[in-house]
């Protein structure tokens, strides 16, 4: 299991480049539909175990939580680690992920 | 999905390998003063495809190093700078330079960091003379470039450069970080990512790029620079530049067309100038077809280790048919004859799969004699013949370290000084030839110089010296043999090219090890020749099976040269247990294999009995042979593996019916009857 749920956080994980991520999705489907019998207005996303991630994974990222926020919801990354801030900065693919505001580091 | 990053890695370096020899060769064959354009293109996509590779697959070392030749070798190609014999040598030095790191990233072994800095200065130095040095050809002078021309590459322009990847951007592995470092580098750089909207999640595709960059560049570099930035990833629709004087909004590309003024269309940019396959190292499923693919070599091992078990099973087959009547059975013989001729042409086929051009260790040798010769202050010309002679892989790899030590030994004790060489009245370059040819089911590889030659009394003195057995009446021959022997060496000083002693007992050892032989012919002040033979290949060999009482041996069929029922008269006994047999005017020596390997019940008598005659290193041989039962194809299986060495053989099959034969070796057959 890729992908831990836990109240409004929910924990990313595992590989997120090319390599890895066709493994990701099935984990991520499976939450966005229970996110659709839930009642929450928020969802922090922990990326602390993502342990590496490119393009392809952010992409992936960005699609989601978009599908997210099209269920209504706020989403929010948390823990980013400096390796995936840098990839998201010489990507300059920021804007994607802020929500009109940065990261937060809990 | 699960992608092996490894397999990709492995393409690159194998790939970055081959451009950097295809560098190396056009280096050392160009003519400085007279360049051939197509060579100077040909180097520049050599390096531009590592480059492209290195940032493509993160290795951003390599990427500096070869971004900074590749810069260097652009202006060299488009004639803004003349190119030098002391650039040619920088040049060579980045390429040893690339491959180091190439190495160290492939095998984890250290990188001379000091030594890649000093060819960046260097690189970076000629890039700096450059202004003040152009090419004065006529041909430039007289038809300067377009005054506008000028003056955009002499002024800063701000470029807005869309780029709309294709959609399998993240499954060729290609990693755009690199591509914006290398714009960043170029000006005033700013870039902005867009992602197209997906919101539904059920059909995503992760591996499918939806990414869009825009970019904005200020630079004195032109539009074709920085398409050359792209060459890797970008497509005709794919990338538009245009000039701008101010940012504009992210906006797909694909179906727009260039405003007028200004526009640049975009074009297939690894097409540019090119219509080879593989220029501009093309991407999997362009139109270009492929002319080979690259396959592990313990497949191919696999797949001849199969098919010499199919030939033994083939040969079985046949055994047991000829227990039956031909007639009754004719469709099985028909069969079994059919299976024959397809196992023999499969195998043929199989074994042509191993077999590569000893080119690929000869052309090591044009830059290793350059450097050694202008190290050693001597004039020495290089010739390579027969560099399309192919030999099995494996004896390839094994045989670039015994050339190598020969071609250095040539060239530090053959070949004399131009001074030492015009007082004997020869031209002061000397000549050291790489040969090789295919005779028969060996290949013979030969090095030979025009130099000093062996010096008998010197080498007879320093084995006296190192207590080997020695006399005045030892033939020549016998007198080269000497420097064979471990840590021999008469140079009279240890320099870093040869003379410790350490070289020729290892190209022996190697030699040997790969069923090969070596000779050396020498003539005083005329030169010397080392000649290899080697067998074809190690795994399948064409012999004729004899019997000797109840046993049977293989005798390989390019060693022998005739076989015979001699008459009485035809036989002279020499001294004791020593029998020669005339044959057309000469006398050769008779050795009967059933003593040689105590077999009883092998006939006696030469005249009941059959004498072949085989050949090797120059001399015939009779061998005693009770009869000769037919031509066989056999794999060859190695005797030291399983068993230990015998001599006169070298190793032995399984037959037909399930036994053992022993194969014999003509040389060692030779070499066993000087012996005794």
């Amino acid at each position: 299991m890729k992908t831990e749920v836990s109240d409004t956080r929910h924990q990313l994980s595992g590989d997120w480049t090319i390599a890895g991520v066709m493994n990701q999705i099935d984990s991520l489907s499976h939450y966005l539909q229970e996110l659709a019998s839930a009642c929450k207005k928020r969802i922090h996303i922990d990326c602390e175990r993502i342990e590496a991630i490119d393009m392809s994974g952010l992409q992936l990222l960005h699609v989601w939580m978009e599908c997210v926020r099209m269920r209504g919801m706020e989403a929010q990354l948390l823990n980013l680690t400096d390796s995936m801030r840098q990839t998201i900065e010489r990507l300059r693919l920021g804007h994607c992920f802020t929500d009109n505001s940065p990261p937060d580091v809990v | 999905m699960n992608v092996d990053l490894s397999q990709f890695y492995q393409v690159f370096f194998d790939e970055s390998a081959e451009n950097l020899a295809e560098m190396e060769r056009i280096f050392l064959a160009i003519d400085p003063a007279n360049p051939d354009d197509e060579e100077l293109n040909a180097v520049f996509r050599a390096a531009h495809s590592i480059k492209g590779g290195a940032g493509t697959f993160g290795f951003p070392d390599i990427t500096v190093v070869t971004h900074t030749l590749e810069s260097l070798l652009d202006l060299v190609r488009h004639h803004e700078i003349a190119l030098t014999r002391e650039m040619v040598d920088v040049f060579l030095q980045a390429g040893d330079a690339i491959t180091m790191q190439l190495t160290g990233h492939r095998d984890g072994s250290s990188v001379d960091q000091q030594l890649i800095e000093r060819v960046c200065e260097q690189l970076s130095a000629i890039s700096g003379c450059s202004v003040a040095s152009p090419v004065t050809k006529q041909v430039q002078s007289t038809s300067p470039a377009p005054p506008e021309l000028n003056a955009e590459a002499a002024s800063e322009s701000t470029y807005r450069i869309v780029f709309t990847p294709p959609h399998d951007l993240y499954t060729r592995m290609v990693r755009m970080e690199p591509i914006f470092e290398e714009l960043s580098a170029m000006g005033d750089f700013t870039l902005t990512a867009g992602i197209e909207p997906h919101h539904e999640f059920a059909n995503y595709d992760p591996t499918r790029c939806l990414a869009i960059w825009e970019m904005t560049l200020t630079t004195d570099r032109t539009p074709d620079d920085i398409r050359e930035v792209f060459m890797f990833v970008a497509d005709e629709d794919e990338i538009r530049i245009e000039k701008s004087t101010a940012p504009a909004a992210i906006a797909p590309t694909q179906g727009e067309t260039a405003p007028d003024g200004g526009a640049i269309q975009g074009r297939r940019l690894y097409d540019k100038n090119e219509t080879a396959p593989g220029a501009y190292g093309r991407r999997p499923g362009e139109k270009a077809e492929t002319s080979s693919i690259r396959v592990g070599v313990t497949k191919v091992d696999q797949l001849i280790n199969q098919m010499g078990e199919l030939v033994i099973t083939q040969a079985m087959l046949a055994q047991a048919a000829k227990q039956l009547d031909p007639v009754q059975f004719e469709n099985l013989h028909r069969g079994l004859s059919l299976l024959e001729r397809t196992t023999r042409d499969l195998q043929e086929s199989v074994m042509s799969i191993r077999m590569l051009p000893i080119s690929f260790i000869f052309n090591r040798f044009p830059r290793l004699v350059r450097d050694l010769a202008d190290k050693l202050g001597k004039q020495v010309e290089l010739k390579l013949v027969g560099e399309s002679t192919e030999l099995d892989k494996g004896l390839v790899e094994k045989l670039a370290d015994p050339l190598t030590h020969l071609v250095r030994n040539s060239l530090d004790h053959g070949i004399e000084s131009p001074e030492a060489r015009i007082a004997t009245g020869k031209s002061p370059g000397g000549t050291i030839t790489l040969k090789a040819v295919q005779q028969g089911g060996r290949v013979v590889v030969e090095v030979g110089d025009d130099g000093a030659g062996l010096n008998r009394d010197r080498i007879l003195a320093k084995a006296a010296q190192n207590s080997l057995p020695v006399s005045d009446t030892m033939s020549d021959e016998e007198v080269w043999q000497l420097i064979f022997a471990p840590g021999f060496s008469t140079a009279e000083q240890v320099t870093d090219v040869s003379g410790r002693g350490v070289g020729m007992d290892v190209v022996l050892k190697n030699v040997h090890a790969m069923g090969g032989r070596v000779s050396i012919f020498s003539t005083h002040g005329l030169g010397s020749r080392v000649v290899i033979s080697l067998p074809l290949t190690m795994a399948i060999l064409d012999g004729l099976s004899v019997r000797v009482g109840n046993e049977t041996f293989i005798v390989p069929l390019n060693s022998i040269i005739e076989s015979l029922q001699p008459l009485s008269s035809d036989l002279n006994e020499v001294g004791r247990n020593n029998t020669t047999v005339h044959v057309r005017g000469e006398y050769i020596p008779l050795m009967r294999l059933g003593d040689i390997f105590s077999i009883p019940g092998a006939v006696q008598r030469p005249e009941e009995a059959v004498v072949m005659l085989i050949e090797a290193e120059g001399e015939q041989l009779a061998l005693l042979v009770d009869e000769l039962l037919g031509q066989h194809q056999v794999v060859i299986k190695s005797l030291e593996t399983n068993y230990r060495k015998v001599d006169g053989t070298a190793g032995a099959t399984i037959l037909g019916d399930g036994r053992v034969a022993l194969i014999l070796d003509a040389v060692d057959m030779v070499r066993l009857w000087r012996s005794r």
